[in-house]
């Protein structure tokens, strides 16, 4: 779901889109971004 | 040498975390002072200090740039003489807008991709640890885990990722106590300590000039912000940070673990049965047993919900309370081995959040799995001695070991 850049950044892979073996992951990372910037639309 | 300000009798108008009570009772005098009606606890000691309580207002605190700054992070009986926006070890003593440059550059050294390769390194030394213990005799033997174990992990990796000698450990232990622990003691008193860091460092730069390899002190001397190679006092201040920050905070996370695990049998064989649970049991150690607290000094009169605060007064940052606030978390004052929804405040808050949380997290994980691998029961075996000051996790614990894989 997400890369890491040379700078620590974590940045979406891809169009962000969401593989359905992926949701619960995807969810634990809206659950634990500690500045809140990840959401899910659905 | 002991405090000038003796033992606490009211923490909310009185708090001290360097005496000795406060790292021993944390988390009971966190919720006395809720449970009191007190989210910011103050004190005349130190010249004036504050030390909010909630999430909501470290939070708040560490947001704020502004009204607070980081040209002081160790509550002490003086005040920095270094000033913003550099401060003397860059980027953590630093404010906007100097800060940004400061830390940007020492991110790529920290990023995953950078730090991940040291796993290996990271699990020889633990089991290079646990091997010297020696003869373990499961039900008797007793071992201490931090000095025997904690303290030497992130000291031995930090210290070569900076290239130094390999047989300063215990030198740079003594600098982190007295820079960290001695706070309550006469300015001329700490003035007057024979560590001579700066000349350690100014000789450690000194031979990278001469001999340049692949290691941070390297890095910091060949690095640029806006084309110009950064100041020496610069150089030398981002080293005492690195080596400062890295040393007794993680060292103190690994001690913590292991003292819950100690006292936590469920937890213990939850860890040991089921490995995928680490990635949630890392996070609630780091919640529930958060070493550092940090601090700011107060840029300009203001009043602060109700509280006149002054110029140069201090304001502790306690992140471990924060993260015990049960307004923020489910549970806070329990352990939740796999809590799911963690957002804890352990590396800090803000532009300031830690930059070594990677290499953090990384010793924390291995130096858990291979102690649990190799000691898959054990128990606390005496008293726990706490360390002092901003930085909280055991200095002394022994345990005794119940079974040896």
């Amino acid at each position: 779901l997400f890369d890491v850049d040379d700078y620590g950044t974590a940045i979406v892979i891809g169009d962000g889109s969401v593989a359905p073996e992926l949701e619960d992951k995807a969810r634990l990372a809206v659950a634990n971004c500690p500045e809140y910037a990840i959401t899910i639309s659905e | 040498m002991t405090g000038i300000y003796g033992p606490v009798t009211d923490w909310a108008t009185d708090i001290d975390h360097a005496e000795p009570e406060y790292n021993e009772r944390a988390h009971e005098i966190w919720d006395e002072l809720r449970e009191g009606g007190c989210p910011i606890a103050h004190t005349d000691r130190y010249g004036g200090m504050w030390a909010p309580i909630t999430h909501e207002l470290v939070k708040e605190v560490a947001y704020d740039t502004e009204h607070f700054t980081s040209r002081g992070v160790i509550v002490n009986t003086g005040r920095p003489i270094a000033e913003a926006p550099v401060g003397p070890a860059p980027p953590i003593t630093s404010d906007p807008p100097f800060h940004q440059h400061a830390r940007r550059l020492l991110l790529p050294p920290f990023a995953p991709k950078m730090i991940d390769p040291w796993e290996p390194e990271i699990r020889r030394l633990c089991n290079g640890l646990l091997d010297d213990m020696g003869e373990i005799e499961p039900g008797t033997s007793i071992i201490d885990a931090a000095l025997q174990y904690a303290q030497h992990i992130p000291v031995n990796v930090i210290s070569r990722m900076l290239g130094f000698p390999p047989d300063d450990d215990d030198y740079f232990r003594r600098c982190v106590h007295e820079f960290i622990e001695l706070v309550n003691v006469p300015v001329e008193i700490r003035d007057q300590s024979d560590l001579h860091l700066d000349e350690y460092l100014d000789r450690q730069i000194e031979e990278h000039r001469d001999h340049p390899r692949d290691d941070l002190t390297t890095y910091l001397l060949n690095a640029e912000i806006g084309g110009n190679k950064l100041s020496h006092e610069h150089v030398r201040g981002s080293m005492v940070l690195l080596l400062i920050a890295g040393i007794d905070t993680t060292w103190s996370a690994i001690g913590s673990s292991i003292w819950h695990l100690a006292q936590h049998p469920a937890d213990l064989e939850r860890i040991v049965d089921d490995p995928d649970v680490m990635l949630f049991a890392l996070e609630e150690f780091l919640r529930a047993y958060a070493p550092v607290t940090m601090a700011r000094l107060v840029a300009q009169d203001h009043d602060f919900h109700g509280c006149p605060m002054k110029e140069n007064e201090w304001v502790l940052l306690p992140f471990p309370a924060a993260n015990r606030d049960p307004a923020m978390f489910d549970d806070a004052g329990g352990f939740v081995i796999d809590r799911e929804e963690n957002r804890h405040a352990a590396f800090g808050l803000g532009i300031h959040r830690c930059l070594g949380s990677n290499l953090a997290r990384l010793e924390l994980k291995v130096a858990i799995q291979e102690f649990v691998a190799r000691f898959p029961k054990f128990e606390l075996a005496g008293d726990t001695t706490w360390s002092v000051g901003q930085i909280r996790g055991p200095r002394v614990l022994p345990v005794r070991v119940l079974e040896r894989a």
